[in-house]
């Protein structure tokens, strides 16, 4: 394997016993499914940060690294918690959750992670430039990154992401290379999105599609940032697969498929309301100032429905200029939540099965199937916030 | 692939995690989930319907193969490894990330290429060699 000297140092253990245990990861890694080295990396994402998803397993390796030294040797923010930090009895939180999910956070802070605590780093100061080699988990970022904003990040899962932090490299595989990222299926779109729910809905049949491959899409219209962020979310929650292509002039060598509408509705329907929702979730990926400043419109001098709740979520530097905005005061006096470091899923707020949530994220509707026994419904969002509020 | 001798099966497969290991197998041909599909506190395959529900990894040769389901899995693998409740090896026809990222932070021994057969063909409770440094597993028979 060819490493530099400073990476042969970190392996020694010279940089410390947890940089040396991040080192050991990152090479497994590039042993199996790379190409032997690593790379240096201008940034990295860590996601299983809520109590709720690592448990006491995940806190006592955090734990582990923290108390053996470690710290961070490039610019690294955190995915959401389980609950906002400064709202918590919004989430149905116990003592125990309370306590320990401050741990996990005050633990990844002592290493120099940054307490963005959201999924959308790139509206909190982490935004990677385009050919940035960076080290991303969060699904949605990653693919946003990759597609978007033509960063090179692989799709790592939490530990592997916090090790990229503490060591300032990736392991090198295809998705840091441009072979690797070719596309490798051309999907014909026939169908046009029309709000957030339709993009985050388009990703997600595509990525159901394929998915293992990178697809190329033909047809789609270059979409807002946000458009484009929830087709991300749709996408990565459905594909293995690193990122799609919207534009690539030299086209794709592999076979081509088809996506047209009634793909799409077959979905929806699944996903259809039958009931009145009791939960309206607004904010998967997390919502931008644009989003908020929109929802405010549409909320104000309404009232939210007392038998419904209205949470949206976004990150606290969203959050911070929503405030000075007089935005959050809008959704406020509305009787909607704006919360800010957390959201529906990874947050423990006990869903029954007599509750009925509508969302506006295919991602979310996805997980939720799966993680909750409540009914789940999609609509766009002028559809959500009508349903949450008094007609 | 296999090396037929008196009373051993070898087979040669990709050592990802070096260290030796000794013990029973525990083999199956579905995948298992560490994240909710394994109790950490006592090392018991808890999920539902699986083929090895109710038994406990500890101390065990795994031969799965892969892992599925979340990274956060990993921890699981760490916190059982910490307990002396994790498996002794862990041998995959195709390793997956969540399964490479555990083991390695748990220095638990990882072989991956085993052969799907061997799945069919290796009985439970055999006893076992890994080598994670020559990445070769021996199956003793009888």
């Amino acid at each position: 394997m060819r490493l530099t000297r400073t990476e042969r140092m970190m392996l020694r253990g010279d940089m410390g016993e947890a940089c040396r245990r991040s080192m050991e990861l990152l090479l497994a890694i590039a042993d199996a499914y790379g190409y032997g080295k690593l790379i240096k990396i201008r940034s990295a994402h860590i996601s299983g940060i809520s109590y709720k998803n690592i448990g006491d397993s995940g806190l006592e390796f955090i734990r582990d690294l923290a108390e053996s030294g470690g710290f961070v040797r490039v610019k690294a923010t955190m995915n959401p918690c389980g609950f906002d930090l400064d709202k918590p009895w919004l989430f149905d939180v116990d003592e125990e959750f309370y306590k320990k999910q401050m741990e996990i956070v005050r633990l990844l802070k002592l290493m120099g992670v940054e307490e963005t605590l959201t999924c959308t780093p790139y509206y909190a100061g982490n935004n990677p430039r385009e050919g940035d080699h960076i080290a991303w988990a969060e699904s949605s970022a990653v693919i946003y990154s990759n597609s978007v904003l033509g960063a090179y990040t692989d799709r790592e899962g939490g530990p592997s992401a916090l090790a990229a932090a503490l060591t300032g490299r990736a392991a090198l595989t295809p998705a840091h290379t441009d072979e690797g990222r070719m596309p490798e299926v051309k999907v014909k779109v026939h169908y046009k999105p029309r709000d957030y729910a339709d993009w985050g809905l388009l990703g997600y049949v595509v990525g159901m599609r394929e998915p293992r491959l990178i697809p190329l899409l033909e047809g789609v219209k270059a979409g807002s940032r946000d458009e484009l962020k929830y087709l991300s979310a749709g996408f990565g929650a459905s594909s293995s697969a690193p990122m799609f292509w919207l534009k690539r002039g030299e086209g794709c060598e592999g076979g081509v498929i088809e996506v047209d509408v009634s793909e799409v509705k077959s979905v929806r329907e699944k996903w259809s309301l039958t009931r009145r929702p009791t939960v309206v979730f607004i904010g998967c990926p997390h919502c931008s100032l644009k989003e908020l400043r929109s929802i405010a419109e549409e909320l104000k001098e309404k009232k939210v429905r007392r038998d419904v709740k209205l949470l949206i979520s976004t990150s606290r530097s969203v959050y911070e200029r929503a405030v000075k905005e007089g935005v959050e005061e809008v959704i406020r006096r509305s009787g909607g939540l704006l919360v800010k470091d957390t959201c529906l899923i990874v947050s423990p707020m006990r869903l029954s099965k007599s509750d009925v949530i509508l969302t506006d994220s295919a991602k979310t509707a996805h997980y939720a199937q799966t993680m909750t026994r409540a009914m789940i419904a999609l609509g766009g969002r002028r559809r959500c916030l009508r349903e949450a509020v008094e007609s | 692939m296999s090396k037929r001798s008196r009373r051993v099966v070898t087979y040669r497969c990709r050592g990802l995690v070096k260290g030796r290991a000794m013990g029973e197998a525990l083999v199956s041909s579905r995948p298992i989930s560490f994240l909710g599909g394994v109790d950490p506190s006592s090392g018991v395959i808890v999920e539902r319907g699986h083929d090895l529900e109710g038994l406990s990894v500890a101390g065990k040769v795994l031969i799965i193969p892969h892992g599925k389901g979340s990274t956060v899995g990993s921890y699981v693998l760490y916190s059982l490894a910490k307990r002396g409740l994790a498996p002794s090896a862990i041998v995959t026809v195709k390793v997956d990330l969540m399964t490479l990222t555990g083991c390695v932070i748990s220095g638990i021994t990882l072989l991956d290429g085993v052969p799907r057969e061997a799945l069919a063909d290796i009985k439970c409770r055999s006893r076992v060699e890994v080598d994670g440094f020559k990445g070769l597993l021996k199956v003793h028979l009888g």
